[in-house]
């Protein structure tokens, strides 16, 4: 299961905004142009900042001592500080005339680690440098936003401030020059906060140039989805005495230090000549050695129960959330991790990483599943080609009103 | 971050240090402006401009000042400027050595971006302040110079400030570290900005600021002009001295100074100069009060010029019989000459600017402004005459009823009375009895008559010189010099026919103004200059004129009511002449462009545009007609030949020129850049371009696209033949256009 897999696709057609392709810029004319400046096409604003508030206002008292005295000095300098504010609009809209963008595809984020969001920026300009961007960020919770806000009628004031308080936004500044056919990558670090389905937007690309007096932007539709892994917590575990090794050295689907072979390798600098595979060297015309497969410890098997019944403080369901990617990840990096299962569903069995991430993912827009909703089955194994497993089961189980505890075959193991 | 930029770009330490070059060099300009306003600030503003060229050079200068400087730095500039209030007599000056201060304490701090912005306001300030008060060519050129750096120095705050997320002002404790970016050397930056610059971003630099000149220009003639008010406030705060003695008194020898200052005093435009076979005498002040040390106007001309007063943007004169010569006047007065206008004689009509209070008296012709302006005074004239007579028709009536002992004692023209009193006191009468007994002979004279013989008697006794020696003795200065043989200038000529009229009892005055002038080659107008400054008399005649007399000699010989026999026309084509040219220029086109000037602008460029377009309907209708007579024209072969050899010589031709130029063009890219340019990527590129990527075309031209994406990107040693592939290319292009 991967949520996100389309988005990873990138090609030509990931490219927006008027440089994105070629086709864009034959498509000009003149009146376009005109009509584009009576009548803004939709998403292009342009504010004015506190130096071109400034540059108005005293437009406007040259102006009035120009009309009041009719000093021709004054209506010179009226003129010029006119002309520069139409320069400084028709230099804003040379900067961002050819500039494409993109975001770079982000697999997954973790909740409570910095991410790094890429975004390309293309000038396809022939001739004219783009100076001095910004792209204005934002993201949340897919949940959190399309959820009605509970406020009483008539406070929209506070229905806005609590929907803003949902969404994290950011900007990044290209403060180098952006050549005539080049194109540059920014990161913007991001920390989400939450587990859940995040909505990545690039809203805008702007910017100040020439002279700061307005804000140009552009605003765009760049939009990606991307899943968020729950937080890792703190958790004490007392496993080394609670569970019962029955499946210590069984085969796993890792290289290791096992007695079964796993592959074959090249030979690398270092390696024990008692490993090389002697006629599998001769065939290939290499060196080649022996791989062996990794033998497990103790296996557990972990299934997380998101009963509505059980978990009704929804902080305590987060923690469960956050709770089992842990200790799927811990479990996993020291080899003891052997199948997962939500809600009772067939196990899956967690050979490589990706079977772990698939497990976060489930866990990143896991919720309390009401009476009916959830598949239990009795047969653990129904649907995987998974062992039957009767040992090491790890369950999960509300303890007092905040923490969490994680039984072993019913016996107490971790908490957090 | 990653770029594909091939070119380096400048540090965000190295833009700070532009920045800070940039601020210095625009504060210079704002504080250079200052030097065209009479303030008494120059001292201030050479010290601030040092400092400021200092802390430019040796960016580090800040830091070594005390935290605490810093910190009374504003405190003191508040605590002057309030100590300046209280003893200045005048605001203005004070505003201005405030902002000059304001302006040398925001250059030389380290700043932020409110401190730049401030600079930038401050700077303005001194600009348009100056400006408006000179009105002056050198504004022009300063305020380009100001807005060329102002737009520089914005662009550089906007790129910094966009990453500078910091505060938004710097504190006093901050001063004393030295930045980062201060602490390299300008050598280094400059060699830095060198590479950093590109031809071409310096020409569309230069294009969008002559484009910005250009709005400006267009911009500042379509403004509507409408007058909500005509009271300027600015000049009410300052006063001028003035510089060329034109006051209310002239002592003897003031003009000596005047006369070795050769900067033009005003400039006088003609409509039609052909009209005008003489410089005139431009007059004006009436002095008719006699004082020992030189002559003054008399408190009675001043009472009567103050009743007089009212605002007002037109004044009417009468019209006479006699031709006006030089169509309109436009006379361009630089600040400080005078309040009184020039006027070379009776006019239909003066027109000022704008309304403004203006004092006017008909019988001394005479007209003056309230107070002298700081900036340059522009007014025109119309149906002017160079008629040598003022009539006074007061005088007349003061002098009938003083000879009949009528002559009240309140009558408000008594004051006329004056131009009959000499020097008084025993010793100067006898001399002056002895003098006018001397030139007369006893003879009962007229007093045009009296004037020939007095101006022929000192003539005879007085050479002109520049310099005037007088005799030691009791009388007065001007008695003293009539009875000796001393040389003496204009204003002792002029002073002692007047002093020997009035001694003979005829009723005469001094006037001062001036006399002649240069015409501008360049530009067809008069440049009167204060060299050309000069005294001479107006005698009063019984037929109630007054008449001009220049005893000076060399002037105009006496009496001679049409001046076209003595003046010459001087022409000047010298280097100072066609600079003068351009400050008239910005006189007429600028400082004097008026509602009427838009109007005719209008119509001329509609004129213009009508006259064009019909020119060249017309030309293209007889082209036509010609080419057509042309083709009906009998063809042999010989014509044929003819035709078609002209025809493939002007195709060879444009040919050439276009290869020539092609080639020209890639000559010059590969000799200034050597590794950037390829002739054979260049031109695969352009084929790349013309195959499209349309699915058609890339289907079609599927193998060709390939080889010259390989000679556009590849490494030179994976091409294939480019010749070939070039051939092929034109070979996939015939069939996509099939």
């Amino acid at each position: 299961m991967n949520a996100i897999s389309p988005n990873l696709a990138v090609n030509a057609s990931d490219w927006h905004g008027a440089g994105a392709t070629a086709e864009a810029r034959r498509r000009f004319s003149w009146r376009h142009l005109v009509w584009a400046l009576v009548f803004p096409v939709k998403r292009h604003r342009i504010s004015v900042t506190v130096s071109g508030v400034f540059l108005i206002g005293l437009s406007l008292g040259i102006g009035t001592a120009a009309y009041n005295t009719a000093s021709n000095i004054l209506f010179i300098t009226l003129s010029l500080l006119l002309a520069c504010l139409l320069l400084s609009g028709l230099l804003s809209w040379i900067n961002l005339m050819g500039l494409g963008w993109r975001l770079r595809p982000s697999r997954a984020w973790r909740a409570g680690h910095e991410t790094l969001i890429t975004v390309e920026v293309k000038n396809a300009k022939t001739w004219l440098p783009t100076y001095g961007l910004f792209l204005d960020f934002k993201t949340h919770l897919r949940r959190n936003i399309e959820a009605e806000p509970e406020v009483p009628s008539g406070k929209v004031r506070e229905a806005l401030a609590a929907a803003e308080k949902a969404i994290a936004r950011g900007q990044l500044f290209l403060r180098e020059r952006l050549e005539p056919q080049g194109n540059v990558a920014l990161d913007w670090v991001h920390k989400p906060t939450a587990r859940g389905e995040a909505v990545l937007e690039l809203e805008a690309v702007g910017s100040l140039f020439p002279f700061g007096f307005l804000r140009k932007s552009v605003g765009t539709d760049v939009r990606q989805v991307v899943l968020v892994w729950p937080a890792q917590v703190d958790y004490h575990w007392r496993g080394a005495v609670s569970a019962r090794a029955g499946t210590q050295g069984r085969r796993t689907a890792r290289a290791g230090s096992g007695d079964d072979l796993f592959a074959l390798r090249k030979y690398n600098r270092g390696d024990s000549h008692r490993l090389v595979h002697w006629k599998a060297s001769a065939r290939l015309g290499r060196l080649m050695v022996r791989q062996f497969a990794a033998e497990s410890l103790d296996g557990f098997v972990l299934q997380v129960d998101a009963s509505a019944a059980v978990w009704s403080r929804p902080e305590q369901f987060e923690l469960l959330c956050s709770f089992a990617g842990s200790l799927a990840e811990d479990l996993f990096a020291t080899g003891r991790l052997q199948a997962v299962s939500i809600n009772r569903e067939p196990w899956r069995e967690t050979r490589r990483v990706r079977d772990v991430e698939a497990f976060w993912d489930r866990l990143a827009t896991l919720q309390p599943a009401v009476a009916g909703q959830a598949a239990p089955s009795d047969d653990r194994s129904a649907g995987s080609a998974f062992p039957v497993i009767n040992r090491n089961l790890i369950t999960f189980a509300p303890q007092g009103a905040r923490g969490i505890t994680a039984y072993v075959d019913g016996i107490p193991t971790a908490s957090a | 971050m990653s770029t594909a930029s091939p070119r380096p770009q400048l540090s965000l330490d190295e833009l700070r240090r532009l920045k800070w070059l940039l601020g210095g060099l625009l504060a210079l300009v704002s504080l250079w402006t200052v030097f065209f306003l009479d303030v008494e600030a120059l001292g201030l503003v050479a010290v601030s401009s040092g400092l400021i060229l200092a802390a430019m050079v040796w960016p580090r200068l800040p830091s070594r000042i005390p935290a605490l400087l810093w910190r009374l730095a504003v405190p003191a500039i508040i605590v002057a400027v309030a100590a300046d209030f209280y003893f200045s007599a005048e605001t203005l000056p004070v505003l201005i050595r405030l902002a000059v201060l304001l302006v040398l304490y925001r250059a030389v701090a380290y700043r932020r971006k409110r401190e730049d912005l401030q600079l930038i306001v401050l700077g303005m300030f001194l600009v348009v302040v100056g400006g408006v008060l000179t009105v002056s060519l050198e504004f022009a050129f300063l305020l380009l110079v100001f807005t060329a750096c102002a737009l520089g120095f914005l662009f550089v705050v906007t790129i910094i400030d966009m990453v500078d997320t910091g505060p938004k002002v710097m504190r006093p404790e901050e001063m004393r570290e030295v930045p980062a970016w201060a602490r390299g050397s300008w050598p280094k930056i400059f060699a830095r900005l060198r590479r950093v610059m590109d031809w071409r971003m310096i020409a569309l630099a230069g294009v969008l600021f002559a484009g910005v000149v250009g709005v400006s220009a267009l911009l500042f003639m379509a403004i509507p002009r409408f007058e909500i008010g005509s009271s300027f406030f600015l000049d009410k705060y300052i006063t001028r001295k003035s510089r060329t003695g034109f006051t209310e008194t002239v002592r003897f020898g003031d003009v000596t100074e005047l006369v070795r200052d050769q900067s033009v005093a005003m400039r006088v435009d003609l409509t039609d100069t052909a009209s005008l076979s003489n410089l005139p005498y431009f007059r004006l002040i009436v002095l008719d009060e006699y004082t020992p040390q030189g002559f003054k106007m008399s408190a009675g001309l001043k009472s009567e010029l103050l009743r007089a007063e009212r605002v007002a943007q037109v004044l009417r004169g009468k019209r006479t019989a006699r031709e006006a010569v030089g169509g309109q006047w436009t006379f361009y007065v630089e600040p400080g000459v005078s309040r009184f206008l020039p006027l070379p004689g009776s006019y239909t009509a003066l027109r000022l600017r704008d309304p403004a209070p203006v004092q006017e008296n008909s019988g001394n012709r005479l007209v003056a402004l309230r107070s002298e302006t700081m900036a340059m005074t522009a007014f025109q004239l119309d149906g002017v005459e160079l008629a040598t007579a003022v009539p006074d028709v007061a005088m007349v009536r003061v002098l009938q009823e003083h000879r009949a002992g009528v002559l009240r004692e309140r009558d408000p023209g008594r004051y006329l009375l004056g131009n009959l009193a000499g020097p008084t006191g025993a010793e100067n009468e006898a001399a002056l009895a002895r003098l006018v007994g001397e030139i007369t002979g006893g003879a009962p004279l007229d007093a045009r008559a009296f004037a020939e013989r007095a101006t022929a008697w000192m003539q005879a006794r007085h050479a002109y010189a520049l310099s005037a020696n007088i005799p030691r003795g009791e009388a007065d200065d001007i008695v003293r010099w009539l009875d000796s043989n001393e040389p003496a200038f204009c204003e002792f000529f002029a002073g002692g026919l007047t002093v020997l009229s009035r001694a003979a009892g005829h009723p005469a005055r001094l006037v001062a103004g001036f006399r002649g002038g240069a015409l501008n080659a360049f530009e067809n107008y008069i440049m009167v200059r204060n060299s050309d400054a000069h005294a001479w008399v107006e005698i009063f005649e019984a037929d109630g004129n007054w008449i001009r007399l220049d005893p000076t000699p060399g002037s105009e010989a006496l009496g001679n009511t049409n001046a076209t026999t003595v003046a010459r026309r001087e022409q000047d084509s010298s280097w100072s002449a066609r600079f003068d040219s351009l400050r008239v220029i910005w006189y007429r086109r600028v400082v004097n462009f008026d509602t009427r000037q838009q109007v005719e602008l209008v119509d001329s460029v509609r004129s213009f545009a009508t006259v064009t377009g019909d020119a060249l309907r017309a030309r293209m209708e007889a082209m036509a007609t010609r080419l057509k007579a042309w083709l009906a024209g009998p063809w042999d072969f010989d014509r044929l030949r003819r035709t078609v050899g002209a025809l493939a010589l002007v195709v060879a031709l444009g040919w050439l020129v276009v290869r020539g130029g092609r080639t020209a063009w890639r000559l010059w890219r590969r000799w200034r850049a050597p590794g950037e340019f390829d002739p054979v990527r260049r031109e695969a590129g352009c084929w790349l371009r013309e195959l499209g990527t349309g699915e058609a075309q890339r289907n079609t031209a599927a193998g060709v696209v390939g080889d010259l994406q390989r000679l556009r990107y590849g490494r030179r040693e994976s091409w294939p033949e480019p010749a070939g592939v070039f051939k092929r290319a034109r070979r996939t292009r015939r069939e996509l256009q099939r």
